[in-house]
């Protein structure tokens, strides 16, 4: 049983996402740990790429700032180590597949269970490729943890059943960043999905957390927390947190 | 061998939102590409919309100049809208209607495949808008009202080093958010799998002409084939139909830029190392953590950090050899061509020419060399000026 696993147990679960290295490791692990305190259940812990194709414009800047510090992929993999001595909330990794593939596949996963990483979510890598990384996440009892999209349709069966952890459910076309409105019956669509399932993209309101809340186990806020940081807005960033706890019903 | 792959390089790295796009657009691909209706149509159109075939040219001239190998440009540059770009982008603006889409997008580095595809969505009735690098938007401005008067929409992309890595980038962002409509025109053997294949396809004609317009000339086939290599189209487009000629030496020439030992170069099969990004495991020019290095070249369309999945085949299974072309020999090519041929090449094609000036005279007499001149060079006039120190107003 993984973390990942028994955290969705519990019931509903608050996802967030940050870029490592924004502004630098030591904010990024002060902020994980000040995330668990205020009820996030997992954290999910972008590795930043020149080139990353599937992030919208805050997470693109979050990168380019943490790119600036010429940190090694070794590094990011080293903070985890040094949150998970502090702490034991789930951290999913967000890396492209060109950081994964660069530092060599099977090194990666070895290396990320060692530091007490949980889980990964490579955005570059749809179900056709994942031979080529997913059975070496498993063998090191890494949670694979694939998307899918609105367009994934019939694609949805083949893509979970190799899968562990929880599923990514895409909110909706295009890449992540804030969205005024997000259509919430996007999850029949996604109704068949027997493992935990956490939706994202573009989730930046209370009341989308609430209404999406019904129908996910889990919902992730990626660019939200991203600007709030980007802007130094500690206080609201707190705020904010706290309500989405609410919003979602997460148990204490 | 998988169909999505040359050797372990290609595939189909793309996120999830247009994988199933994408498997449509490869059945399309995979079915149209033997259908007799469709090549019909788009044979047509490269006849008599693109001006098809274009000459094979024996330049004598130069040829007696060097003193060796006789010289002969596949003249790509005099096709409609000035170069190569346009058989691919008459293929996939076809297909694009084919599979039902309204729209189609396409990144551009220097400007000529956004013009090509600009020039036929305005044919083919389809809403085009372009992604290009802010920089190369400044560089290139003709270019861009050019796209604007065919009735473009050409979008500015900000991000990264504003060239055209991130221009494919944005369209590949833009190809995601809006795939149910939009057709993404790639404009070199780049991307995911089917482009590749697909763009390579669209541009065997150029050695299926070569081949015929060179045993008609000469009653055998040539002993050298070089083009210039960016993302490779124009190359595996000459290249192709003599891939099992062994007698043939296949060569391709990037851009070296200020030199390979600055730094600052865009040679990605000489200096670079395997990788995963735009949807494809290849060659990129990257650091240790994989994070794509800028690239530089004098010329907009080689300044790529990648390169097609089949030059890496080629040229790990040794059937093709790529070297790498300064800025400085690229211009001193430019020059020459254009003084003694009255020809003058885009500055991408003037590193192939480059390479003919240093072989030619190594080569006897009686050995046979085709350039690929891919495209024209008047775009270039105005930038050739400012390098060499004057000032030009358009």
């Amino acid at each position: 049983m993984s973390r990942i696993d028994d955290v969705f147990k519990k019931g509903k679960v608050l996802i967030t996402y940050i870029m490592a290295g924004d502004p630098d490791l030591n904010k990024t692990y002060e902020t994980v740990l000040k995330l668990e305190q205020l009820g996030v259940g997992i954290v999910e812990l972008g590795i930043p790429f020149s080139d990353p194709s599937a992030d919208g414009g805050s997470i693109v800047r979050a990168g380019e700032r943490a790119l600036k510090n010429n940190y090694a992929t070794e590094d990011y993999l080293a903070l985890i180590q040094k949150i998970r001595k502090e702490s034991q909330i789930p951290l999913v990794v967000m890396a492209y597949a060109n950081t994964v593939f660069c530092y060599g596949v099977d090194r990666f996963f070895a290396r990320l269970k060692a530091a007490g990483g949980d889980g990964v979510i490579i955005p570059d890598v749809p179900f056709e490729e994942s031979d080529e990384f997913a059975p070496y996440a498993k063998n090191h009892g890494i949670d694979y943890i694939p998307l899918v999209a609105p367009s994934s349709k019939d694609r949805i069966q083949m893509i979970t059943d190799q899968a562990s952890g929880f599923v990514y459910c895409i909110s909706s076309f295009g890449v992540t960043g804030v969205r005024d409105t997000i259509d919430h019956k996007i999850h029949k669509i996604y109704d068949p999905i027997k493992l935990p399932k956490a939706v994202g993209f573009g989730i930046s309101k209370i009341e989308h957390i609430k209404e999406l809340g019904k129908y996910f186990d889990g919902v992730i806020i990626g660019s939200k927390i991203v600007e709030f940081m980007e802007n130094n807005q500690v206080a609201e960033m707190e705020k904010f947190v706290k309500e989405a706890v609410k919003a979602l019903g997460v148990k204490k | 061998m998988d169909k999505t792959r040359f050797g372990i390089f290609g595939g189909r790295y793309v996120g999830e939102t247009v994988m199933t796009a994408l498997k449509e657009l490869a059945q399309e691909y995979e079915r149209l590409i033997n259908d007799p209706e469709f090549l019909a149509e788009f044979n047509d159109l490269l006849a008599n919309y693109a001006g098809r075939p274009s000459f094979l040219y024996y330049a004598k001239k130069l040829t007696q100049e060097l003193g060796g190998a006789k010289i002969y440009f596949k003249r790509e540059d005099l096709n409609h809208t000035g170069s190569h770009k346009i058989n691919n982008v008459l293929g996939q603006v076809l297909m694009a209607k084919r599979l039902g889409k309204t729209r189609v997008i396409a990144e551009t580095g220097a400007g000529q495949h956004g013009v090509a595809t600009a020039t036929v969505a305005a044919l083919l009735g389809l809403e085009c808008a372009v992604f290009m690098g802010k920089e190369d938007i400044e560089r290139q401005a003709l270019n861009v009202y050019r796209m604007k008067l065919l009735g473009a929409e050409v979008v500015s992309v900000t991000s990264g080093t504003q060239t055209l890595k991130d221009a494919v980038n944005e369209a590949l962002k833009e190809w995601v958010a809006r795939v149910n409509d939009t057709f993404y025109v790639i404009g070199s053997a780049v991307g995911p799998y089917p482009y590749p294949k697909m763009v390579r396809d669209f541009q065997k004609v150029i050695g299926q002409e070569i081949k015929r317009q060179i045993l008609q000339a000469e009653g055998r086939l040539p002993d050298l084939i070089c083009a210039c290599v960016g993302g490779g189209s124009n190359a595996i487009g000459a290249f192709y139909e003599f891939i099992e000629d062994k007698s043939v030496r296949l060569v391709g020439l990037e851009a070296a830029g200020r030199g390979l030992d600055t730094g600052e170069h865009a040679a990605t099969l000489t200096t670079g190392t395997p990788g995963i990004l735009h949807g494809m495991k290849t060659y990129f020019v990257q650091n240790e953590y994989g994070n794509i290095a800028p690239v530089y070249s004098i010329s907009a369309g080689l300044d790529y950090p990648g390169v097609g999945p089949e030059h890496c085949y080629l040229k790990d299974i040794k059937r093709a050899e790529y070297y790498a072309i300064t800025d400085d020999q690229a211009v001193d090519a430019f020059e020459k061509l254009s003084k003694i041929e009255g020809i003058i090449p885009a500055l991408e094609s003037a590193h192939a020419v480059a390479y003919v000036l240093e072989q030619a005279p190594k080569m006897s007499k009686d050995k046979i060399i085709v350039c690929n001149l891919s495209g024209r060079g008047d775009k270039d006039v105005a930038h050739i000026a400012r390098y060499k120190g004057e000032t030009l107003y358009e």
